[in-house]
């Protein structure tokens, strides 16, 4: 039986296909047939996930931002600058239920400088 | 070699860190991608050390877990409160510390759960210090040799299997055979005897009416103001129960390092070890023998390593261990028991057979060893217990041939017939531990068979008429005898001369 090759070797070859310019629609299509081959398309959205972290060591990052109001251009930039990397990407959602301030995820790190998170923090101190 | 300007060295190491960008306010973070049975699968968090602390964050707070798998692609941590409100999807952050307890005097009277959070109903416990829950034990260079005695205060333990402080003396036996029993007795001993050892009882899964009940003798004997309990129940999770006893521990290691002594009691380790099996197999770690992980021994090993005589240098505090392991049908070859055995410096074996015999505590003379406390035990009960030990292993061989007793050689008999009043005389009851003056007493007058006319029946009401005739009329020789001292033969004859007497009244 071959050897089950783990989430983070798969991640690891993708992102360097990815980063060398093999064509996309031919790495994800490889990956895909693995996948289905080895039984594992339930390991589809922890993939993307490592395929981001690996991208995001070598510069490449996309961060997700929420907020509970639209952000303005300066704090786009803003994000941009403490996200790092190259050339970051947001990604942007609103999300009203964290009642204001904005959160930052990228790949294995988070800022969560929202007001929902401090009560949360609060409570479990109190606790 | 090329120049190097020293002198600029450190100006530009700093203007180099000056100018690297740091990403304050970014925590590494992970989610949970499974969650059952006390365990969450996480994805992420690839700087989780072994044993470190995260924090999961649900919509009704935050539940603390501790990674105990780091795999290539997630992390199995077992989490120390309930799964109800964790689910997929959850975020979990690194809290970048291991597990710590409070420590210190504050916690003695106290019943508090592994996470040092009172059980009692009392105030919320406020302590100077924290201590590490797995801590590395005292290395070869920081110990003494065990010289102490800690009195039980159970004459047969003390006289043949004495345990000296910074010892790990395990008791083991089946069900319902007196194990919590000496464990208690020795605890209320060290009150009694006001030896300053701080006691402290760990609770691993016993049911909660037991320890409540435990917890109200204790303060019944004054017992409670020199102990901590650390107290899980059947209902708590295996991750409380597994830390249970390391907790403990970290107590008990504050006052050792503080120049103070300390007795452990672990009741009991199989309920613990099947534990860590729960975690181990539901964290999917390849089962062994009787399915417990393979690491089930180092469980015990470096748990029960961390009790120890330190060295003057570390300030000669102690920390004894009393481990608890109940067998199946009196079987002390099963894997966990033969573990413990070799891992502690003797043990302690309770028979039922004696137990339902009315022989309590039901010690058995022939199984039951302690490797170092021969150096620990004190002079005064040296002197009279030395042969006790082979004396009664060999009457318990020969008392099968007592229904013989008209056909016997009259050396035999004269055994059998001291045998049977040496068993008598070590029956005692729960809750009354003796101090060495009673103890020394009592195997002095039946090893000079000075008993030996009193009937066998009758031999635990001669030695009560002894020991109130030796307390009221020779109160300071008996003081002088209780601190341990090797009697002088003027201190022999005066027992001698009252054990004569009290033993007219009962022969026959």
């Amino acid at each position: 039986m071959a050897l089950r090759l783990s989430r983070r070797k798969i991640a690891t070859y993708t992102a360097d296909q990815l980063l060398a310019g093999v064509s996309k629609r031919d790495v994800l299509r490889s990956v895909a047939a693995y996948l289905v081959d080895a039984k594992r398309t339930r390991e589809l959205t922890l993939l993307v996930r490592d395929i981001e972290d690996v991208l995001a060591e070598r510069g490449h990052i996309v961060a997700d931002v929420a907020s509970a109001h639209p952000l303005s251009e300066t704090l786009k930039a803003e994000i941009k600058k403490l996200v790092g990397g190259s050339t970051p990407q947001l990604r942007e959602l609103v999300e009203s239920d964290l009642l204001g301030g904005v959160r930052v995820d990228v790949p294995g790190k988070r800022f969560d400088g929202t007001i929902r998170h401090k009560l949360t923090a609060l409570r479990a101190k109190q606790l | 070699m090329a120049d190097i300007a020293i002198t600029e060295l450190s100006q530009n190491l700093r203007d180099a860190i000056a100018g690297l960008k740091t990403s304050e306010g970014l925590e590494e973070v992970g989610i949970v991608t499974r969650i059952g049975d006390g365990v969450a699968w996480v994805h992420g968090l690839r700087n989780a050390g072994f044993s470190e602390m995260l924090e999961i964050e649900t919509k009704e707070g935050i539940v603390e877990a501790f990674a105990l798998n780091l795999m290539e692609d997630e992390i199995g941590a077992v989490l120390l409160g309930s799964d109800v409100n964790v689910s997929a999807g959850n975020t979990v952050r690194l809290k970048g510390t291991q597990l710590e307890v409070p420590v210190g005097p504050e916690l003695l009277g106290r019943v508090v759960d592994p996470l040092g959070r009172p059980l009692d109903g009392g105030p919320a416990i406020k302590t100077k210090k924290t201590g590490l829950v797995e801590r590395e034990a005292v290395g070869v260079m920081g110990r003494k040799s065990v010289h102490e005695p800690l009195m039980t205060g159970i004459m047969a333990i003390d006289a043949m299997f004495p345990i000296g402080r910074g010892q790990r003396e395990l008791i083991i036996g089946d069900r319902q055979t007196g194990k919590t029993a000496i464990a208690i007795d020795t605890m209320i001993n060290q009150a009694k005897q006001k030896s300053g050892v701080v006691n402290v009882y760990v609770a691993i899964g016993q049911k909660l009416s037991k320890i409540a009940r435990l917890v109200d003798r204790l303060k019944q004997e004054g017992v409670m103001e020199q102990t901590i309990i650390v107290a899980t129940g059947p209902s708590d999770p295996a991750s409380m129960l597994y830390l249970a006893p390391y907790a403990g521990t970290a107590m008990g290691e504050y006052f050792r390092d503080n120049k103070e002594h300390a007795l452990m009691i672990y009741d009991d380790l199989t309920k613990h070890a099947v534990a860590y099996r729960q975690m181990s197999l539901l964290l999917r770690r390849p089962p062994g023998r009787e399915a417990f992980p393979g690491d089930v021994f180092y469980l015990h090993s470096r748990l029960l390593e961390r009790s120890a005589k330190l060295s003057d240098d570390l300030g000669a505090g102690s920390l004894t261990a009393l481990p608890i392991i109940e067998t199946q049908a009196g079987d002390i070859s099963a894997y966990i028991p033969t573990n413990v055995i070799s891992i502690t410096d003797g043990q302690i074996f309770m028979e039922t057979d004696l137990f339902y015999q009315g022989i309590r505590p039901a010690i058995s003379a022939g199984l039951s060893v302690s490797r170092v406390g021969g150096a620990a035990q004190t002079k005064a009960v040296k002197s009279v217990g030395g042969h006790l030990k082979l004396g009664l292993s060999q009457f318990r061989e020969l008392a099968s041939f007592a229904q013989f007793g008209s056909d016997l050689d009259a050396e035999t008999k004269g055994q059998i017939e001291r045998g049977q009043r040496l068993t008598e005389l070590l029956k005692q009851p729960q809750y009354q531990p003796m101090g060495i003056w009673e103890q020394v007493s009592s195997l002095y007058v039946v090893n000079e068979g000075l008993f030996d006319k009193v009937s066998v029946v009758k031999i635990k009401d001669a030695q009560a008429a002894l020991l109130t005739r030796l307390w009221t009329d020779h109160k300071e020789d008996m003081r002088k005898l209780n601190s341990g001292d090797k009697p002088d033969e003027k201190l022999l004859a005066t027992i001698k001369k009252v054990a004569t007497s009290a033993a007219k009244g009962f022969e026959g």
